[in-house]
């Protein structure tokens, strides 16, 4: 947390000197931070007045006064505007890519799957799961998910015995099915369509989402 | 903890304290009370005692002007700051606990300076000589730090409640202006209230600038000083450990 009753300007010198910086290189550091985080014109203000994103930009820039080479972040932009928010997630991304290791806790699964090399998922203090975004949601599900629609009306039979495909409903004019082997359900029902002269007019190959993964793991998908 | 850190660490304590003076010190309210409140409790004391001499009542004065300033904020900082949860930043940092809470006493110590200097200004303008500026100085800079570390102590509870700790402030301090020989010389005490009064480190303070300004005083001044020295060790350690004890049950 920042002091309220301090300056944006205050605030960053004395974390500064907390960390041991001397007063020029406090100085330096507290000029550039304010003005990546776009708060060089409010450097004179008392935090007070600041609005929330803009106390959190400050939070960010003051955990990065010593420059830091690991960082833990609880929730960063959790009820920001989208525009701060963006700011935020784009400095943590510039900051990984000069090699600053980012520990960051998070309920939203697109920010940790947009922004994590590595997500942990943890129920009841203990860590269930933890491996690269893409691996957990691979690890998920060994039965992918097919959605299809054709030109035309299809009886259930036509495929009920295709290769490769174990579960089937239909959903309005589209179908859902299930599939173990995704390449050898797509081609099957490319030679349907092939064969009983239909053609497929959308065919969507369902990939499980990071939420998909989390409920599952932690027990929230009923 | 070797000389380098030692200093490093100084450094911190002071930046803390600056910090504490910005945030807390220097605010209208406070820098006013600050004053006003000593001196409306002298008026009341002199309009009930119309034979007390002037030295003897700016003496008094000084002597409540510099413990209810330096006990006035120190109480409750660490309250305010567990519930703002900036205590929680600071402890992040690498900065030793005792340099927080140096820092906090600095912070008051300069505060109770400051205010009892102006009233010390004060009394010189309505013709209250000083006779042992020296003495009076160092009294006033000792009594400073030591009433600090009686702020300080006040605010070990570990609660985030500030009004816990003004209640508990208010339930000593006010006790201690009574039996500390700023109203009634501490010769003129019944027995047990001359028990007390050498317990407290109020008396000692009021007795040096006493006899700054009169030229006499109840014990000798090497005792005075020494007393005063003695309680603000023993405060300031107390303070420091036990705040190291409970300032993790804030977080």
């Amino acid at each position: 947390m920042q002091y309220l009753g301090l300056t944006a300007w205050q605030n960053l010198m004395f974390m500064g000197e907390l960390y041991g910086l001397n007063s020029e290189h406090a100085k330096e550091r507290t000029l550039y931070l304010l003005q990546i985080f776009d708060l060089y014109e409010h450097a004179q203000k008392k935090v007070q007045s600041f609005s929330k994103g803009m106390k959190q930009r400050l939070i960010l820039a003051m955990a990065l006064i010593h420059e830091p080479e690991l960082i833990f972040l609880d929730e960063p932009t959790s009820g920001l505007d989208v525009s701060s928010a963006r700011m935020i997630l784009s400095m943590l991304r510039e900051m990984n890519s000069r090699g600053v290791t980012i520990f960051l806790t998070t309920h939203n699964m697109d920010e940790a799957n947009s922004l994590c090399h590595r997500v942990g998922i943890i129920r009841s203090g203990n860590l269930i799961a933890i491996d690269s975004p893409e691996k957990l949601k691979d690890t998920l599900d060994k039965i992918h998910q097919i959605e299809v629609s054709f030109n035309r009306d299809i009886p259930e039979e036509m495929l009920r015995n295709l290769p490769g495909i174990t579960t089937f409903s239909r959903f309005g004019d589209k179908w859902k099915l299930s599939a173990q082997d995704k390449d050898l359900a797509i081609r099957s029902l490319v030679a349907l369509s092939e064969r009983e002269g239909m053609s497929i007019i959308s065919l969507n190959t369902l990939a499980p989402t990071l939420d998909d993964v989390f409920l599952r793991l932690t027990g929230g998908e009923k | 903890m070797n000389i380098r850190m030692v200093r490093e660490q100084t450094r911190r304590a002071f930046s803390i304290a600056k910090k504490d003076l910005r945030i807390y010190y220097y605010k209208p309210p406070v820098l006013i009370s600050g004053i006003l409140m000593p001196i409306f409790l002298c008026m009341a004391f002199l309009m009930g005692n119309k034979s007390v001499s002037l030295p003897f009542l700016i003496a008094g004065l000084l002597s409540m002007t510099l413990f209810f300033t330096a006990t006035a904020i120190s109480p409750v900082i660490f309250p305010w700051e567990g519930q703002t949860r900036t205590l929680e930043r600071l402890i992040s940092c690498p900065v030793a606990p005792e340099s927080i809470i140096m820092g906090d006493m600095i912070a008051s110590t300069t505060f109770g300076i400051a205010i009892t200097l102006v009233a010390l200004f004060i009394g010189h303008l309505i013709g209250v000589t000083v006779i042992h500026w020296i003495l009076l100085i160092c009294s006033i800079i000792i009594g400073s730090i030591c009433f600090s570390a009686i702020g300080m102590l006040l605010s070990v509870p570990p609660t985030a409640v500030s009004q816990n700790i003004m209640l508990l402030s208010t339930l000593v301090k006010f006790p201690l202006i009574f039996v500390s020989g700023i109203f009634m010389p501490v010769e003129q005490m019944p027995g047990a209230g001359q028990v007390i009064a050498y317990l407290s480190p109020l008396t000692y303070f009021t007795d040096i600038a006493r006899f700054s300004l009169t030229g006499t005083g109840y014990f000798p001044i090497y005792f005075d000083f020494g007393m005063l020295l003695i309680f603000t060790i023993i405060l300031s350690v107390a303070s420091i450990v036990l705040h190291k004890k409970t300032m993790p049950l804030r977080i």
